[in-house]
């Protein structure tokens, strides 16, 4: 049924109008955006979408969502008198929970639609992969970053082991700054803020505004000579090794498992 | 592949250019407009664009529609020097402090009464980011929606598109005639020439009130809006969780502590060996983490 989102949205209204809700919270991811219009033209509901910040003021509900480029926050009141359906950017929503808020336990609910054919709706055909070699650094699943540690060659042959195992590469700003990459490969603070699943650091000292940019990696692995960088306290795992070994072992590794040359 | 009532209805929206300073007016009643720019939301145009090289290809009529007040006849001009057939202007008393939901119905009742085969515009306005009308009114006139599209191929009795979707992923879908395709901002419009302009210049635009959608007023505008505007503020600024620092820890400890922004300390778990060991252990972990074979 996700590959007729629009069809899922209309079942998806039924059980709203059934468990008779009034506030219907979506993502703002892609599925969330393309289901939010169906469900408020189901629904005859409400819809603001990208919210941000949401408060109660004189019995209302008070919603805000930028505008002007985020230089300005727009707000709108919901009256409650029909049900609103929201989007909420994830990226967006605050690390910090108030003390106010308490924690619940939700009820869950599983059910089976029906399948049924509709040609009257888009119909996904295919979903390509993102290519870890184009992508952009905050979407990457995992990303191999070069800092100052490395050498020309061994960058080189950094590269050549991304494209081997397909993985994505980023640079710290003394490597960028040598002119190596372009400023969209450059992670931290003042590049990209990054996410992936795991980020092996090779050759990076650590400095505060490289982590700070990578702090919310779900693993983080470093590879440095110095055993006292400050990037070993900030990573999951360190390896204290000279990179000019261990790049080429990595790289006979990788040609041997994916059987030859990239 | 013949295509001989191709029509294509495209919306096009101005927004703010975000980039010169701008400031709320008294109590949040408004935007200043001092130093505020109104321009042709770029996606908007890249989405003309696709229609024109349509119509040149294949022979469709476009229509230009914009929603809004006088100022918009330029904007409608600018889509006729680049080769718009059609320009419709649609706006009324009291159609100000609508709604995504206000502005969805004028939008269905138009392409209900126009019935074009493609709805084209934007996927995201410069200025507001996510624009749901659209998608909105296609939902109400029960027509398929493609947001963020990046490319378009026309079959038979349906569109073929290629769009961009979360964590830098891509789809192809498919959908029937009448469909509404949102652009994403790849197309670079066309620069119009000298001559385009100046005939665009007394190039007529249609103007379509109230009455001509037969809406109710109170269907539209802010008596029609679910959700009534509040304000224009500031935004509010993001929690941040501060760190109390370790009494005990140097001062310096204390405030590269402070000065971290909440980064945490991770286990750092440290392996020391010889280079085969050190590798065989990294390739482990890329082995754990599914990447090396």
């Amino acid at each position: 049924m996700l590959d007729t989102p629009a069809r899922l949205g209309r079942v998806l209204a039924q059980q709203i109008t059934s468990g008779s809700a009034t506030l219907v919270l979506l993502p703002h991811n892609d599925l969330g955006t393309t289901l939010a219009p169906v469900l408020a033209a189901a629904l005859d509901a409400a819809l603001l979408t990208e919210v941000t910040t949401a408060r109660r003021v004189n019995g209302n509900l008070q919603l805000s969502r930028s505008a002007l480029g985020g230089r300005l926050a727009e707000s709108r009141v919901w009256d409650g008198s029909r049900p609103l359906i929201i989007t909420v950017p994830v990226r967006l929503l605050s690390q910090v929970l108030l003390p106010s808020i308490k924690p619940s336990t939700p009820q869950v609910t599983a059910w089976q639609p029906a399948p049924k054919a509709d040609d009257s709706v888009a119909t996904v055909v295919s979903r390509i992969p993102p290519d870890p070699q184009t992508v952009d650094l905050t979407d990457a699943e995992v990303i191999f970053s070069a800092g100052k540690g490395c050498d020309p060659a061994t960058f080189g042959k950094l590269m050549e082991l991304c494209k081997l195992l397909n993985v994505s590469f980023g640079v710290t700003r003394p490597v960028f700054d040598l002119g190596w990459t372009g400023f969209e490969r450059m992670v931290g603070q003042t590049g990209r803020t990054v996410t992936p699943r795991l980020y092996l650091a090779l050759g990076i000292s650590g400095s505060m505004h490289h982590v700070g940019g990578i702090k919310d990696a779900k693993r983080i692995v470093a590879v440095n000579s110095d055993p006292k960088a400050p990037i070993f306290p900030n990573s999951d795992e360190g390896f204290v090794a000279d990179l000019r070994e261990v790049i080429p072992r990595l790289l006979d590794k990788a040609r041997q498992a994916c059987g030859g040359a990239a | 592949m013949p295509y001989q009532d191709l029509n294509i209805l495209v919306l096009l929206r101005e927004c703010s250019d975000p980039r010169p300073p701008a400031k709320a007016i008294t109590r949040g009643a408004g935007i200043s407009d001092r130093g505020l720019r109104q321009i042709a939301n770029p996606a908007d145009l890249s989405a003309l664009e696709e229609a024109i090289r349509l119509k040149e290809s294949l022979g469709a009529s476009v229509t230009a529609l914009a929603i809004g007040p006088e100022r918009l006849d330029d904007l409608l001009r600018l889509a006729a020097s680049m080769g718009a057939d059609r320009c419709i202007r649609f706006w009324d008393h009291g159609l100000d402090g609508s709604d995504a939901v206000a502005d969805a119905r004028v939008l269905a009742r138009i392409v209900h009464i126009l019935a074009p085969k493609l709805l084209f515009t934007g996927s995201r306005l410069l200025d507001r980011g996510d624009d749901p009308a659209p998608a909105l009114a296609a939902a109400m006139e029960a027509i398929p929606c493609l947001a963020a599209v990046t490319d378009l191929r026309l079959n038979k009795n349906s569109v073929a598109a290629l769009r961009k979707v979360d964590r830098g992923g891509r789809q192809e879908v498919t959908a029937p005639f009448p469909c509404a395709v949102l652009f994403e901002e790849v197309a670079v419009s066309r620069y119009p020439t000298v001559d385009a302009v100046a005939a665009a210049v007394r190039a007529p635009v249609e103007k379509w009130r109230l009455a001509d959608l037969g809406l109710p007023f109170w269907e539209v505008g802010a008596t029609g809006a679910y959700l009534t505007l509040a304000e224009f503020g500031v935004p509010r600024l993001d929690p941040v969780r501060v760190v109390t620092p370790d009494a005990q820890l140097p001062t310096f400890e204390r405030i590269l502590s402070l000065l971290s922004g909440g980064i945490k300390a991770r286990e750092g778990k440290l392996r020391t060996g010889s280079a085969d060991e050190l590798s065989a252990g990294i390739w482990q972990v890329l082995q754990e983490e599914g990447i090396a074979p």
